[in-house]
């Protein structure tokens, strides 16, 4: 998943509501079906709050999920 | 699974049994391959067939007497293959390779008496075992070879007989063979030929009663054959003679398992239907042209079975046959760590239980992926987004929102509960309504309303658990009805209840409408339709029966599919498939509808919907039996799961209001939240399986919260974990309090900062 983080310089200009923070490439833990991964996500610095693309969601996270479902 | 289950399921499919050609043929020849190759005018692949499993390739191909021909298929639709004139056909037409064998020499050595045909054959074999064989005949070698017939020219004779020495094999006279009490020394063992007048005065002082199995004469390790008048069924003793040989030389048992070593009965099933009779080219003296030869073998039905495949979708789809999938399916389940590369094949299969009708032997896929699927989810190793979505649903509608069990308004008790169920309450609310307003009128002894979920979703994903959980609470909501007999409307509910709560009575809503007087205003289709029986009524043939007599008495006319009633197959909700496999279950729906260029007339709202989903104009009985607003029924397009939800909601609302005048329940919060969607939307949050009723609580949670994150643009994104999915939004707040959803999508991974506080 690493090659699709490097296009993810617009989140930059995305804000937390709640922070009033622009978002930052943070490390982000994600799980399933007990693996654990580190990848780096657009997250608000100050809370924490994670935004998974739809691109990420439905492009290489589902292949991912679907080859762990498998395992 | 068991090893000793999967062979069950094996043993059962006969799809890989040899055809009546090869089982016939004393030496196992591949007379279906032969044919496939000579229709495609491929005689060099023809010629490989033959010199792969003739001895004496050049020789046997001409000569051949085609015992074969007694059994084959065609026999039954215009007479036999010439499957020995075919063989001829493609020796005519080019050399053979004669490939030098590429076998070490075993170092052990074995004799042969006579040069006839069988004695020959058995020379062959025992080279290809890698034998020294040494033949004892008289000098001319070939003389007994171009005596069999016009076709095997000294030439011809003479090319087998080189290939032979060139192999190592040396020929001896027979002056020279040590008296038979001595062969044990040099020349031991011996399989002595009978088609050979020379070599059986060898044996004249032998007693003549040989053992049919192994060719054993009176003398330990000496074997005799070939007095056959079929020259294939000579042939086929001295490779019988050289087995034997072998086995004697390995001191193995000369008996066991050799029962398929000559001819035999194939298991085989190939269907003549369709098949129209042509009869068999005249075979010239001659032997065929290439061009005759080609057209003959196209006659061949290329014998197999299929019968399943043939008519289902999904066993077709993944390009085997039974036998085939349960060797995969056995393999999957035993994978330890790896790849289970066969779990979506296993969560495809809808359960229709057609296949198991048509296999000539009951073979049933049905119970294969039952168990597998009881099997998975045993070990934990079910994919969880198989069946998330619509065990997500039948949660919702054994939920307080969906469930409803109530006698009729004033009354105590109940003779009869109408039991909708879930498909037919969300995607026709009107008519649940309308058909218990009916009953009531029409049944006597009181008619309870009973809004539940039968579990067949549970029972399709295998999650007893779930399904006996579900089942207990039926029980006792069942038990304080009073215990009626139950009228489904769905038989998805009639066949779950039958299988597993007997005791539970139950008759089919279709049964019971036949029965009864027609109500005002039955409305008539324009044209003739044709009628769709669901999967799950297949053996319920008084359901069926029911259904036609009420379109009968009702005055429709109903074209019958060719595979309808106890062979009909599923609309692609059954067995999950839509979930699992959304694209094949469509392309089932799809399939089904193009049978009939008519409308289709279903009587289950889970085929209405399946069917209208691909656009196909699809009516339910129900339409025409309780009309409702719209004049084209068939052109409604199908519900969505959102609205289906809402439906469900609102229709006990209403009932409950209505006619048990019980105060309205409070409405949830979220339920305020109010969406607008731009063209298209809706239709991508369907296909996404994502409901409006999430989106409303996503939007709800984000803004109470102020949980979101805003575009340049604007606009928001936001996020919500109800369960094992998050789901994300992107959305306008709109001047009228309206929220406009711009986009939505989900994912199963659970992301640290993301998809919080989804309360179920
Ligand atoms: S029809 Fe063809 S495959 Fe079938 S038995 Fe005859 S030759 Fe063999
Ligand atoms: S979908 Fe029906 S016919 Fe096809 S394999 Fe499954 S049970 Fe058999
Ligand atoms: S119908 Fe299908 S399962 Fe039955 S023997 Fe033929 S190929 Fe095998
Ligand atoms: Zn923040």
């Amino acid at each position: 998943m690493k090659e699709l983080t490097a296009s993810y310089g617009k989140y930059r200009e995305y804000l937390c509501t709640n922070c009033g923070c622009p978002l930052e490439l943070r490390k982000t833990e994600i799980t399933y079906l007990g693996s654990v991964f580190t990848l780096e996500l657009p997250s608000c610095p100050s809370c924490g709050l994670t935004l998974i693309p739809e691109e990420l969601a439905l492009g290489k996270m589902y292949e991912v999920e679907q080859i762990l479902e498998d395992k | 699974m068991k090893r000793a289950r999967l062979q069950e399921f094996e043993y059962k499919c006969i799809q890989e049994e040899p055809p009546w050609c090869t089982a016939a043929c004393p030496l196992h020849l591949d007379g279906r391959g032969l044919c496939r190759a000579v229709g495609e005018g491929k005689f060099d692949e023809g010629r490989k067939i033959i010199e792969r499993t003739l001895p004496l390739p050049g020789v046997l191909g001409r000569i051949c007497d085609a015992p074969c021909r007694a059994v084959c298929k065609r026999r039954e639709a215009g007479g036999s293959i010439e499957l020995g004139g075919l063989e001829r056909a493609c020796l005519d037409e080019g050399p053979l390779r004669r490939r030098p064998l590429l076998i070490p020499k075993s170092g052990s050595a074995a004799a042969v008496a006579g040069c006839g045909i069988s004695s020959l054959s058995a020379a062959s074999d025992g080279a290809k075992k890698g034998y020294s064989v040494t033949v004892f005949c008289r000098p001319d070698n070939t003389a007994l070879l171009t005596a069999l017939s016009p076709a095997v020219t000294e030439e011809i004779a003479r090319e087998e007989l080189e290939w032979l020495e060139k192999q190592g094999v040396r020929f001896r006279p027979l002056a020279e063979m040590p008296p038979l009490q001595e062969t044990d020394s040099e020349f031991s063992p011996l399989y002595v030929g009978l088609d050979d007048p020379e070599a059986v005065l060898l044996l004249a002082d032998v007693k003549r009663n040989f053992d049919p199995v192994s060719l054993e004469t009176a003398i330990p390790g000496v074997f005799a054959g070939g007095d056959a008048p079929s020259f294939i069924g000579r042939a086929a003793d001295g490779r019988r003679g050289m087995k034997s040989v072998e086995r004697y030389l390995q001191k193995a048992s000369l008996h066991s398992s050799r029962e398929t070593e000559g001819p035999f009965e194939t298991r085989l099933y190939t269907s003549l239907k369709g098949v129209l009779p042509i009869p068999p080219l005249p075979l010239p003296e001659g032997g065929y042209s290439p061009s005759e030869a080609k057209e003959e073998a196209r006659r061949c039905l290329l014998c197999e079975c299929r019968e399943c495949v043939k008519t289902c979708i999904y066993l077709e789809e993944y390009g085997a046959y039974p036998k085939a999938y349960a060797r995969e399916i056995f393999n999957n389940l035993s994978v330890v760590s790896g790849t289970r590369s066969a779990n979506r094949m296993i969560n495809s299969c809808s359960l229709c239980g057609r296949c198991e009708r048509i296999c000539p032997n009951g073979f049933s896929m049905r119970e294969l992926i039952t168990e597998a699927r009881g099997e998975m989810v045993a070990v934990n190793k079910m994919p969880p987004s198989a069946h998330d979505f619509p065990l997500e649903d039948m949660a919702f509608n054994t939920s307080s929102k969906a469930v409803l069990a109530r006698h009729a308004p004033g009354a105590e008790k109940s003779g009869w509960a109408f039991f909708p169920g879930c498909r037919l309450t969300g995607s026709s609310p009107g008519h649940v309504r309308t058909l218990y307003d009916f009953l009531r009128e029409r049944l006597d002894g009181g008619v309870a309303l009973w809004m539940n979920c039968c579990g067949a979703p549970a029972r399709w994903a295998a999650r007893e658990d779930l399904f006996g959980g579900n089942l207990a609470a039926l029980r006792e909501e069942w038990a304080a009805l009073g215990k009626p007999v139950i009228i489904a409307a769905c038989t998805s509910c009639l066949e779950a209840l039958a299988a597993e709560a007997p005791e539970m009575r139950t008759v089919s809503l279709w049964e019971i409408l036949a029965g009864l007087d027609l109500p005002e205003g039955v409305r008539l289709p324009g044209e003739e339709m044709a009628l769709h029986d669901p999967c799950t009524s297949a053996e319920m043939p008084g359901v069926q029966r029911a259904v036609r007599a009420l379109a009968g008495k009702m005055g429709i006319k109903g074209e019958e599919l060719p595979l309808s009633g106890h062979l009909t197959t599923c609309c692609g909700w059954g067995g999950l498939q839509i979930c699992a496999n959304p694209p094949l279950a469509e392309k089932i729906a799809a399939g089904r509808g193009g049978e009939t260029s008519r409308d289709l007339l279903v009587y289950c709202a889970m085929c209405r919907d399946a069917f209208a989903r691909t656009g196909k104009r699809t009516a339910h009985l129900l339409d025409f039996l309780f009309p409702p607003g719209e004049s084209d029924v068939a052109a409604v397009p199908h519900v969505s799961f959102s609205d289906q939800r809402e439906n469900r909601i609102g229709l006990v609302r209403e009932l409950k209001r209505t006619l048990w005048k019980e105060e309205e329940i409070v409405a949830e919060p979220w339920e305020s939240v109010r969406l607008v969607y731009p063209a298209g939307m809706e239709e991508k949050l369907e296909e996404r399986r994502i409901l409006a009723s999430v989106v409303q609580r996503l939007i709800l949670h984000a803004e109470e919260g102020n949980r979101k994150i805003q575009k340049p643009d604007g606009t928001f994104l936001a996020s919500l974990r109800p369960a094992s999915v998050t789901y994300w939004a992107e959305y306008l707040p709109r001047e009228d309090g309206t929220f406009e959803v711009k986009n939505a999508w989900s994912h199963r991974m659970a992301v640290a900062g993301a998809g919080e506080g989804g309360e179920p």
